[in-house]
């Protein structure tokens, strides 16, 4: 729809009226900053000097009322709404594909409540969640979300693309943290999930929401669980001779114990990024574990962790590695650390059962390398759960086509086999990253009929279509 | 953009990265995504990869505190305040300078200061002259306390007064050059003001200048080096030499049961690495509350070039910081830097108190 004379003004006006005139911004710098997010592609079209996708508007509400205000607006008139948190999604999730609205939800960085008695704290989702973490750990808390990305993405983006940090495995995962979310659905209506996250209730609206990544909705605000601060914090670093013993290893250890630091390294990755950071060169499989809580049962599970690493043959590499990578565990995202222009590159992270995670990681190992003999393919697993572990996986290709549609077509190439690889093997699409547009056409493969719930969801919440059209297959 | 191929590597390793966002006191302030490195950097490569140089991308260049939040926070050690001041220059070099900066521009070379002030407040004047022309110790005050803050400049003279030490204060104190320095780049037309400067300063004679201003000492630490301007006297920060001239007894402050918070101004704690003298002189006067994100992660208030070019982003970044100040329970929020001083002054809370560093000495030496 093509909006003629003055109807984008007449809209502009009451946007403008709903965020106030400064909060709404049709300035160019706007458009383009907003048009290129962490996911590779846009990034290479910047490199070139391509267009880039770019919204007629940016708004920045401040509240839920305001939100509510610019989805009634963005839905009598159809226009297409994007939202962007922190931006720092790589799956392209927050890019504005097809113009309109790109509402920014970054002036909604409020703590409304502080509830230490019932370990939570209410936030407006556009709070960065190092600001989170910091006014916890003012009042003697912690959040225990460590994702990369902590630095610089929001309370909003990690719920909407059910993101993961580094102590995942004792303190879960975005939807384990969240009790109860407050939603502005496509037509406005501001709506509530239950004010606990465990009942009987009929199904879980929270985990309808969390990860549905803006198609069905603008999440406004949320209540995260908080977390003592541990007594005492751990770590051990081991050395296994090969892969297989060191999940069977990992498998054995979650049976007994919860360490918060579970990373198993590939020996292509203890070989290339290990080696550089933390300056082991060893041939073999580094595994890295932290274990943290009370100080007395710390100690019994420092003593379980040994025993099993030992029944599997790894080597003792003592503490120090894993204090290193700790202090230095945001570092290896920044630039000179991180993958980077002109590579081509894709965390390709998956999930599966204790009995299919060594096929998936061998079928998609064989599958890049295979086809695509350019690419170098890196791993790592570093989200456990007691049926089965993450696959942090990477392909790597070092000089990739200049030409930008040449190299798109590579770089979908490369994913699809890598992804159908997973698929094939009892992996699935993605584990904390999301879809966003970068693999929105593979989620009929995963899902097959099952696919018809999601879009039945769409179609009766957001009947008009306008909630981040392209993204996560709807 | 015609930038040396250092800085254009800055530009690239900072366009896809926003690891320093957490930090950034404007664009935490604003919520608005081009105000961060990131943004700024962006938005550079993308000029240096064909799109054009626009009146947005360099009023966002001018909407950069300069307080190396970013700088101190990068792993890899990237300091954005580079490419930020080159596009400065960029945009000078093409004409697209920004209406306000133009007047700032215009007041230095018409005022020798940026605040189109044409005279000094009398007491300050009464007080300089009653100072001997020559002295061991010169006492530069700097543009922001001569003419926006000169109760403060009036409170450090009776300070150094009251401990003894012969000094003086130049009548016709030269401009240090950092706003234009800042404005423009380094251009020849901003380095010859601190040449300038650097005679007027030398002619003194003086062994030790005490910058009043964190502003002015970083400029003459710094800046001066930077740009090969050499200066004769030992320079001093004016914190550090009063927290000497206490431990010598030459101050002697009464401690009260004052409960006092305090902002680091970021020339200062970052740029200088001074951030024990401060602390150790509020805590001979009373009792100190620290704010969590002190030192060399202190936020930025917004104040100095920002608060001239925009005042209206400066409001937005001083409540933030008076929040942070709030959250400590303290009655005082206390600040080493005249610049500091009148943001905060604008954007003061009702229930809570606003203090100089150098008044608080003074008072509590009374």
């Amino acid at each position: 729809m093509k909006l003629q004379s003055f109807m984008f003004d007449m809209i502009l006006s009451e946007l403008e009226d709903a965020v106030g005139e400064e909060n709404v911004s049709t300035r160019q710098i706007d458009k383009l900053t907003h048009g290129v997010d962490y996911f590779w592609l846009p990034r290479m079209w910047a490199d070139c000097g391509e267009e880039l996708p770019q919204a007629d508007v940016i708004v920045s509400p401040e509240n839920t009322q305001q939100v509510s205000a610019v989805l009634k607006i963005a839905n009598y008139y159809k226009i297409p709404v994007t939202v962007w948190g922190g931006g720092a999604g790589s799956q392209g999730g927050a890019l504005p594909m097809t113009g309109g609205i790109l509402l920014d939800t970054k002036r909604m960085n409020k703590v409304l409540e502080y509830n230490p008695q019932s370990m939570y704290m209410r936030a407006q989702a556009g709070a960065i969640w190092q600001h989170l973490e910091w006014y916890a750990n003012q009042r003697g808390h912690s959040t225990m979300h460590f994702p990369g990305s902590v630095n610089c993405s929001t309370l909003g983006g990690f719920l909407a693309h059910r993101g993961i940090g580094v102590l995942s495995t004792k303190y879960g995962k975005i939807d384990d943290m969240c009790l109860s979310m407050e939603v502005v659905l496509p037509n406005g209506e501001i709506i509530n999930t239950l004010p606990v996250p465990k009942h009987a209730a009929g199904p879980d609206l929270n985990q309808i929401f969390i990860g549905s990544e803006g198609t069905l909705g603008v999440i406004t605000e949320a209540n995260i669980r908080i977390y003592e601060l541990p007594q005492r914090r751990i770590f051990r670093a081991f050395l296994f001779k090969d892969l297989s013993s060191g999940i069977a290893a990992g498998r054995e250890i979650l049976t007994k114990i919860k360490p918060s630091v579970m990373r198993l390294y590939d020996e292509a990755e203890t070989a290339s990024i290990i080696k550089k950071v933390l300056g082991i060169s060893k041939p073999g499989v580094f595994m890295n574990f932290a274990l943290e809580g009370l100080a007395e049962v710390v100690a019994i599970e420092e003593r379980i962790l040994l025993q099993i690493c030992e029944k599997y043959g790894a080597e003792d590499m003592g503490s120090d590695y894993g204090e290193k990578w700790w202090q230095k565990r945001i570092d290896f995202f920044y630039p000179g650390h991180i993958m980077d222009l002109p590579q081509m590159f894709g965390t390709m992270d998956t999930i599966a059962t204790y009995s299919n995670i060594e096929k998936v990681y061998w079928a998609m190992k064989e599958a890049i390398e295979t086809n695509f003999p350019m690419a170098r393919f890196i791993a790592h697993f570093s989200h456990w759960y007691e049926w089965g572990v993450m696959l942090y996986d990477r392909f790597i290709v070092d000089n990739p086509p200049q030409d930008p549609k040449e190299a798109l077509r590579l770089h979908n190439q490369i994913w699809n086999t890598g992804v159908r690889a997973a698929l094939a093997n009892g992996g699935v699409i993605n584990d904390h990253h999301g879809i966003g547009l970068k693999l929105s056409r593979l989620m009929k493969e995963q899902y097959g009929p099952a696919m018809q719930v999601f879009a039945g969801l769409k179609k009766a919440l957001d009947p008009n279509g306008i909630m981040n059209p392209y993204k996560l297959g709807l | 953009m015609g930038m040396a191929a250092s800085v254009q590597r800055i530009v690239d390793n900072c366009r896809f990265c926003w690891m320093c966002r957490h930090i950034c006191p404007v664009g935490n302030a604003t919520g608005t995504e081009r105000n961060n490195a990131r943004g700024r950097a962006l938005n550079i490569s993308l000029v240096n990869r064909g799109y054009s140089f626009t009146e947005d991308m360099v009023d966002n260049v001018y909407e950069c505190a300069l307080c190396a939040a970013c700088t101190a926070n990068c792993a890899t050690g990237f300091d954005p305040t580079r490419f930020v001041k080159a596009a400065r220059m960029e945009a000078a070099a093409e004409g697209l300078i920004p209406e306000p900066v133009v007047k700032i521009l215009a007041s230095i070379a018409e005022y020798g200061n940026p605040y189109e002030a044409e005279t000094i407040d009398p007491d300050l004047q009464k007080e300089i002259a009653s100072l001997p022309r020559q002295a061991p110790v010169l006492l530069y005050l700097g543009s922001t306390a001569r003419y926006l803050n000169p109760k403060a400049a009036v409170t450090a003279i009776k300070l150094l007064k009251k401990a003894g030490i012969s000094f003086t204060v130049l009548q016709d104190e030269p401009d240090s050059g950092l706003y234009k320095l800042n404005l423009l780049g380094p251009v020849a037309e901003a380095r010859n003001d601190l040449v300038k400067a650097a005679e007027g300063i030398n002619a003194t004679k003086a062994e030790t200048l005490v910058a009043f201003s964190p502003e002015s000492a970083k400029a003459f630490l710094r800046d001066y080096p930077e740009q090969n301007v050499s200066l004769t006297p030992k320079i001093r920060t004016f914190t550090s030499f009063i927290r000497d001239l206490i431990a010598e007894g030459a101050l002697k402050p009464r401690r009260s049961r004052t409960l006092f918070t305090y902002h680091d101004p970021c020339t200062l704690a970052r740029d200088l690495e001074e951030e024990s003298p401060p602390r150790e002189i509020i805590s001979a006067c009373g009792s100190l509350k620290e704010m969590y994100l002190r030192g060399k992660n202190t936020v930025c208030c917004g104040s100095g070039l920002l608060a001239l070019y925009k005042p209206e982003l400066t409001e937005k970044t001083a409540a933030v910081r008076w929040q942070s100040a709030k959250e400590t329970g303290a009655e005082v929020l206390v600040t080493a830097c005249p610049a500091c001083h009148n943001v905060f002054a604008k954007t003061k809370p009702k229930d809570m108190e606003l203090c100089g560093l150098e008044t608080v000495v003074w008072e509590a030496c009374k």
